[in-house]
């Protein structure tokens, strides 16, 4: 009977103490949902840009922003990919090279977008010259095992005053090369309004060279739905 | 007379006088849970100010910088850096090998231009920056092994750290860039953040400035002291931005001679080891700082808090082990004829002193286990209090510990303390002659 009682009164303890350890349990901080971790992530891609102001968004308020490359991150590619902006501004084609080759010893690149030649243009680089530069680039990206997307210059615009060789340069070493060619010649793209600045592309001009490239490239990332003008 | 009679004996005199016998056990009660919540909040509030002190990493961690150590201030937890000098693999190798040292995280830091959201869309309330120029901040990017963040000042206030190349955190001036406060972490979860890393490279006599640009979404917010910058992440991510960087000509804004890493976090094997570790690391030719000092006159300060605090539960529980002296002394005055009887049939003196000692240890036992759990209870109440006031001021809540040997030692310090306090009324009862016992009745 005692013994009962004992047990009983045992139990009580017993209760007690698991009752204590489960409020310790209870008593931690809640956390914040968090987005679910986007599972077994695949190697990240790497997209190389070549090209000139236009390239790095010169003339925009929002240049890191709203400039093609940056667009083209943003839509085509997914979190934790890789964008190389090695636009130079005002820069020739052989500078380029130079900076294509440096860059190729720090990263490889899964696709590399070549939009150059504006200034060659309007200093009147030999055209061969700008071709075998041109050459050396698609060459050099095409080692690396890259997709390579060529751009021709716009010239849709009076302040363009282009010499159609360089364009027909660079359909001719992409078609050499068998690399995706965006031919913006053709393309309407909208530009800053006035007069100093008439040879760049404001946001929307910016937003539909995005869109042409994202097409070249026929990315599969999660944005490659059109970016609206 | 067995210990089992002993038992069932003290067990029925409690019962036969069971209103005595539950206010004595109340202030048993009250007294141990008095002892016991004070001392659970003392240790918790121990552990919260040394958390702080530490900036939410471990108490024996120091921090290695990338600089040669001044030696005209070894004795300070923040001394002056000397000049830059390369933290490597090498260093941190030679490191890892002192004695008294458990672990050493690299920390990997370089310069980016984050690009903030387009929106204000994390708070709607918020007006559009009217400058166009305050959706680029040029700051840093902190990469650390997100597996080894247990040995590093870095706590998690909303979301969770990164597992991927594609997920980043920030930290709380990140927030304070979107005009945002602690309170409103949640609200850039899932959201995305552009960098870019700059590398820098002569053309003619321009410098042209190219840049590694990555998007990723920010998956927390986290308090991290382990170094200055907005972002953090895994430590590949960073490493390759901060190859990009190196890879070009060395600019103005980096004032670190280049260094592969930024710092290292060291622990020490424990408190007491820190001091010597930071002077061998010095021996090494690098620059330390830890709060040392803090922590000890902050270990100092709490163990008095403690002391005091401590002291008044024990008067409150020496007071009632008077109580139950003045019960026990009732239940002696009131049961004389039952000692007379046990005496007569043949119990001897010590049969008698174990009946009250086991009633006086039960009264105890039991006073002891409902103080302890109701001492839990108010510091569980307390906890969840403050933790309310912490959580609207978008701080990090508190862990309330579960402190077992104050709980075991509550119980166990109030059943000896009865049983001390049944001991004069035991021996009373004891020493009362049968048949003295019996005439008076």
């Amino acid at each position: 009977m005692i013994g009962h009682r004992f047990a009983a009164r045992h139990k009580v303890g017993v209760v007690l103490v698991v009752g204590m350890s489960m409020l310790a349990g209870a008593c931690t901080g809640g956390r914040d949902p968090a987005p679910e971790p986007a599972g077994t992530a695949a190697t990240p891609k790497t997209l190389f840009v070549i090209g000139s102001s236009p390239t790095l968004g010169r003339g925009l308020e929002h240049p890191t922003r709203d400039s093609w490359p940056q667009l083209v991150l943003d839509q085509a590619f997914r979190p934790g990919d890789v964008l190389y902006n090695l636009a130079i501004p005002g820069g020739y084609t052989s500078e380029a090279r130079a900076g294509f080759d440096e860059a190729l010893g720090a990263a490889t690149p899964d696709v590399v977008a070549i939009w150059i030649g504006g200034r060659d243009d309007l200093e009147d680089t030999p055209i061969e010259q700008f071709r075998a530069d041109l050459e050396a680039l698609v060459t050099a990206a095409g080692a690396e095992g890259a997709d390579v997307v060529m751009a021709t210059l716009l010239d849709g615009h009076p302040s363009d005053d282009r010499d159609p060789a360089y364009n027909e340069a660079i359909r001719s070493v992409a078609a050499a090369a068998d690399a995706s060619l965006v031919d913006l010649a053709v393309v309407d793209v909208a530009r800053i309004p006035g007069d100093d600045e008439a040879f760049l592309p404001n946001e929307a001009g910016h937003r539909t060279i995005a869109n042409e490239f994202i097409a070249a490239i026929g990315a599969t990332g999660p944005g490659t739905a059109e970016i609206a003008p | 007379m067995t210990w089992s009679d002993a038992w069932v004996l003290a067990v029925r005199s409690v019962r036969r006088r069971i209103g005595r016998a539950v206010l004595t056990v109340f202030a048993v009660a009250l007294a141990a849970a008095l002892l016991s919540s004070l001392l659970v909040a003392a240790g918790s509030a121990r552990a919260r100010v040394l958390d702080q002190v530490s900036r939410g990493g471990p108490l024996a961690g120091i921090r290695v910088d990338a600089a040669a150590p001044d030696l005209s201030a070894l004795d300070s937890d923040s001394p002056p850096r000397g000049d830059p000098r390369a933290l490597d693999d090498d260093a941190r190798d030679r490191i890892a090998a002192l004695p008294g040292v458990r672990s050493v995280v690299p920390i990997v830091v370089n310069p980016v231009e984050i690009v903030l959201p387009v929106e204000p869309v994390v708070d709607p309330d918020v007006e559009p920056r009217p400058d166009p120029d305050d959706d680029r901040i040029f700051d840093r990017i902190v990469g650390v092994d997100i597996d080894r963040v247990d040995d590093l000042p870095i706590s998690v206030i909303a979301g969770r750290l990164p597992v991927g190349p594609g997920e980043v955190v920030v930290s709380i001036s990140y927030l304070r860039a979107l005009e945002l406060d602690r309170t409103a972490a949640p609200r850039v979860l899932g959201t995305e953040v552009a960098f870019g890393a700059p590398r820098a490279r002569f053309v003619d006599d321009d410098v042209i400035i190219t840049g590694r640009w990555q998007r990723s979404t920010i998956v927390g917010v986290v308090a991290q002291e382990a170094n200055k910058g907005m972002i953090m992440t895994t430590r590949a991510v960073a490493a390759e931005a901060r190859a990009w960087t190196l890879s070009g000509e060395l600019p103005d804004f980096l004032d670190d001679a280049g260094s592969p890493y930024a710092a290292l976090f060291v622990v020490a094997e424990s408190l007491a080891e820190v001091s010597a570790v930071r002077q061998r690391i010095t021996e090494v030719g690098y620059s330390t700082s830890a709060p040392e000092s803090l922590i000890e006159n902050v270990n100092r300060y709490v163990h008095v808090v403690e002391l005091v605090l401590g002291g008044i539960g024990s008067i409150a529980l020496v007071i009632a082990a008077l109580g139950i002296t003045n019960a026990m002394l009732a239940a002696v005055r009131e049961r004389r004829r039952e000692i007379g009887v046990l005496k007569a049939i043949g119990a001897r003196d010590r049969d008698v002193r174990r009946v009250f000692v086991l009633e006086a240890a039960m009264l105890g036992l039991i006073g002891g286990i409902v103080g302890v759990a109701g001492g839990w209870a108010i510091a569980l109440g307390l906890a969840t209090g403050v933790n309310q006031y912490l959580a609207e001021q978008g701080l990090e809540q508190i862990a309330l510990g579960f402190p077992i040997r104050v709980l075991v030692g509550g119980v166990v310090g109030a059943t000896g303390l009865a049983v001390v306090a049944g001991l004069a009324p035991a021996h009373l009862a004891a020493r009362l002659p049968a048949r003295q016992a019996m005439g008076d009745r």
